[in-house]
């Protein structure tokens, strides 16, 4: 486990034994709400007022905090999919489920793979998103009432209630409402709708495949049916989130893009050198993740079209430094 | 998945709140009218609590001469001002309402003039109205959260005038002799002269007060004195004659009720749960040794009552306080048990309490009763 992931599991481990003592509702203010709206206004007064930049800056710091958590997500999808050839023999091979637990653990362990390891960013997501949806109720919850509930949620700080009321207006939207022109949560379907598609990795197992496929329309769609309804604020977060991720795969991890295959539609193939599959992003790649290899079938490009590698290839880059070094104590 | 739905479920618990209005009630010889729904008025016969009429009594009604058009007031927060002939009140929708005393029914919603003679042309709330209006020769008074002080005729509806007070107005303006005293949410109490229908000018001699922070409470008249509280967790203590700070008291929350002043001492509650006892003269507290401290915020104002304080918090806790050193005299805790924003009101020698969904408590303010239910009948 890294420590990273051991982190992680502390602070959810936390949360949950302050549920046990305190209940839910004081923890969730306490820990997550509070900060927040305080947080935010901070924001709003730094940048002159405007909260909806307020949300956009703020969304782009936890993400940017965050990063380290992202990484190992995308690490352990990476892996995991290259794993999966060495899995699915070891579901034929393996009958009794406890022996292909075991098996299976091993693979885990090989490949550097933690199932658990997508589990602390997605809390740290929809914890925010939840709270996220709170605190907009406090902050521009559109009502004197809503003021009367900051009162209690503000720390002490002139700085802070020098801010209040927060202007609710950002372009287009009412922060403290749904966007009635329906222009947000579109923009909300389309950038989870990219996301999805963008972070998905090739599956070859059928099943898996159908399940991932749908759940490429399913998300977006139960996001988006909520936005109707959600402050418009926190559908800022959610697209600026979205945005990030896309910037996150494309210049931090060096993921390529194939926007034919965003698109529901099936297009006829590019020729060679000339798709945007093909461009390569000019300049070095970058040292922060991994690079993935050609035709590794990591690339969201290959989508299953081209025969995986073999797992130990595949494995080496994102953990060749460990695995090496594995290899010389034995 | 499972996990992202319970994390929406728990956002979906606690859903943006609607606005539902706090508006004091206001008791007119036999009739009370009050807002026992959220953006809607009502006029109930004080001895027997049926009602009268409601406003609007459907969504779509017709005022005047106008055409029947559909109508959402959202909210109404301000006391309604009531004269021999109607009733007015501003709404969360961001318009002035006058409704027939009588019968309920809608005789004008504020516009813009069409006469190139008034001073305030084309022009109308922008925003919401929170804070409550005043009437003077016939004109009524009040600020918009679109930062303008507007006067409208109180016979036709047409603004005549506004003026930019800079912020947005969430309180009642304080009327003294043909001056209007203005507090806004940036911070600054304007005093406006209201002699004529021209353009409203400052008031000579005063200089606009500014403090940092947003100004919640209805202004009100202490002495010579004009006091005000808000966000900046402040009571402040104007010059009425030209804008100079007398004394500031802290409290350790926002003020927001609206204060109550008897001989030297002005009352003042506090988001904080507590009541501050001021000396108006010096701004230094009058209680000593207090630790009255309720639950909840309070929001609404104090009320001086058959010689107590009577102050009810967000909770719907209601006490009464002793005038000279705030102990708690009776308490009558948790009954209620329903939010209350709205300032308490005297009826018969009882107080009336009405809760952010309408109902009605009444409680004897010093007695051993506690606080019982009124039964409001429609026809």
């Amino acid at each position: 486990m890294s420590p990273m992931t051991a982190l992680s599991f502390i602070v959810v481990l936390a949360f949950i034994t302050l549920i046990f003592v305190n209940g839910f509702s004081p923890t969730f203010n306490l820990l997550l709400i509070n900060p927040l709206i305080n947080a935010l206004i901070i924001l709003d007064r730094v940048v002159g007022g405007n909260f909806g930049l307020a949300i956009i800056l703020f969304t782009v710091l936890l993400r940017v905090a965050t990063l380290p958590l992202t990484m190992n997500q995308y690490r352990s999808m990476k892996n995991m999919q290259a794993a999966q050839p060495v899995i699915q023999e070891l579901q034929k091979k393996y009958k009794d489920p406890r022996r292909r637990q075991e098996e299976m653990t091993k693979v885990y362990r090989e490949f550097g793979i933690n199932p658990l390891g997508c589990l602390a960013p997605m809390l740290i997501q929809f914890g925010v998103f939840a709270a996220l949806y709170r605190a907009l109720a406090y902050t521009v919850g559109g009502n004197p009432e809503s003021l009367v509930g900051l009162s209690q949620r503000l720390y002490d700080w002139s700085f802070l209630r020098e801010g209040i009321p927060l202007d609710q207006q950002f372009l287009w939207l009412d922060l403290g409402k749904p966007d009635g022109t329906l222009i947000l949560p579109v923009l909300v379907f389309i950038t989870t709708y990219v996301q999805q598609k963008v972070s998905q990795t090739p599956n070859p197992n059928p099943q898996q495949a159908q399940q991932q496929q749908m759940m490429t329309w399913m998300m977006p769609l139960v996001i988006t049916s909520f936005m109707l309804n959600l402050a418009s604020g926190v559908g800022v977060y959610w697209v600026i989130s979205n945005l990030f991720s896309l910037f996150q795969s494309y210049y931090v991890y060096g993921r390529e893009f194939d926007w034919r295959k965003i698109l529901p539609i099936t297009l006829p193939p590019t020729e060679p050198g000339k798709g945007s599959a093909a461009r390569r992003r000019p300049g070095p790649a970058p040292s922060t993740g991994p690079a993935i290899p050609e035709g590794s079938g990591l690339d969201d490009e290959t989508n299953g079209e081209e025969p995986p590698a073999a797992p130990q290839d595949k494995a080496r880059t994102p953990h060749g430094k460990r695995r090496g070094k594995r290899k010389n104590r034995r | 998945m499972p996990l992202f739905a319970l994390m929406l479920l728990a956002a979906a618990c606690g859903g943006i709140s609607k606005p539902q209005g706090y508006a004091e009630p206001q008791l007119d010889g036999d009739t009370l009218y009050v807002s026992i729904n959220a953006g809607k008025i009502a006029a109930v016969n004080a001895s027997d609590f049926s009602v009268i009429w409601e406003f609007p009594g459907d969504d779509k009604f017709a005022c005047g001469d106008a055409n029947e058009s559909g109508h959402d007031l959202r909210a109404i927060y301000g006391a309604p001002v009531i004269d021999d002939e109607r009733v007015y009140f501003g709404a969360y929708d961001g318009n002035v309402y006058a409704v027939n005393a009588e019968d309920g029914s809608c005789e004008w919603e504020s516009h813009k003039a069409t006469d190139s003679t008034v001073q305030c042309q084309d022009r109308e709330p922008d925003g919401p109205i929170v804070g409550g209006m005043v009437l003077l020769d016939g004109m009524l008074y009040f600020g918009s959260d679109d930062g303008q002080l507007y006067g409208i005729d109180a016979d036709t509806g047409a603004v005549h005038t506004c003026r930019d007070v800079e912020g947005a107005v969430w309180s009642t303006p304080l009327l003294v002799d043909k001056t209007l005293y203005v507090a806004t949410m940036k911070g600054a109490v304007w005093a406006v002269d209201a002699s004529d229908e021209g353009d409203p000018q400052p008031k000579p001699g005063f200089r606009t007060f500014r403090s940092n922070e947003g100004l919640l409470t209805d202004p009100i008249l202490a002495g010579d004195k004009i006091l005000v509280g808000g966000i900046g967790q402040k009571l402040y203590a104007i010059d009425a004659e030209n804008g100079e700070i007398a004394w500031e008291f802290a409290g350790s929350n926002w003020f927001w009720g609206r204060p109550v002043v008897e001989g030297d001492t002005a009352y003042a509650t506090n988001l904080d749960g507590k009541v501050y006892a001021v000396n108006i003269e010096t701004g230094a507290a009058a209680w000593t040794n207090n630790s009255f401290e309720a639950p909840e915020a309070i929001r609404a104002g104090a009320l001086l009552s058959d010689g107590v304080i009577v102050v009810v918090d967000r909770g719907g806790n209601i006490y009464s306080l002793d005038r000279d050193d705030g102990a708690v005299l009776k308490k009558s805790a948790s009954i209620i048990e329903k939010r209350v924003l709205a300032n308490p009101i005297e009826f018969d020698g009882d107080v009336l309490v009405l809760t952010e969904k309408g109902d009605l408590y009444r409680v004897e303010p010093a007695g051993d009763e506690p606080p019982k239910r009124v039964e409001v009948t429609k026809p």
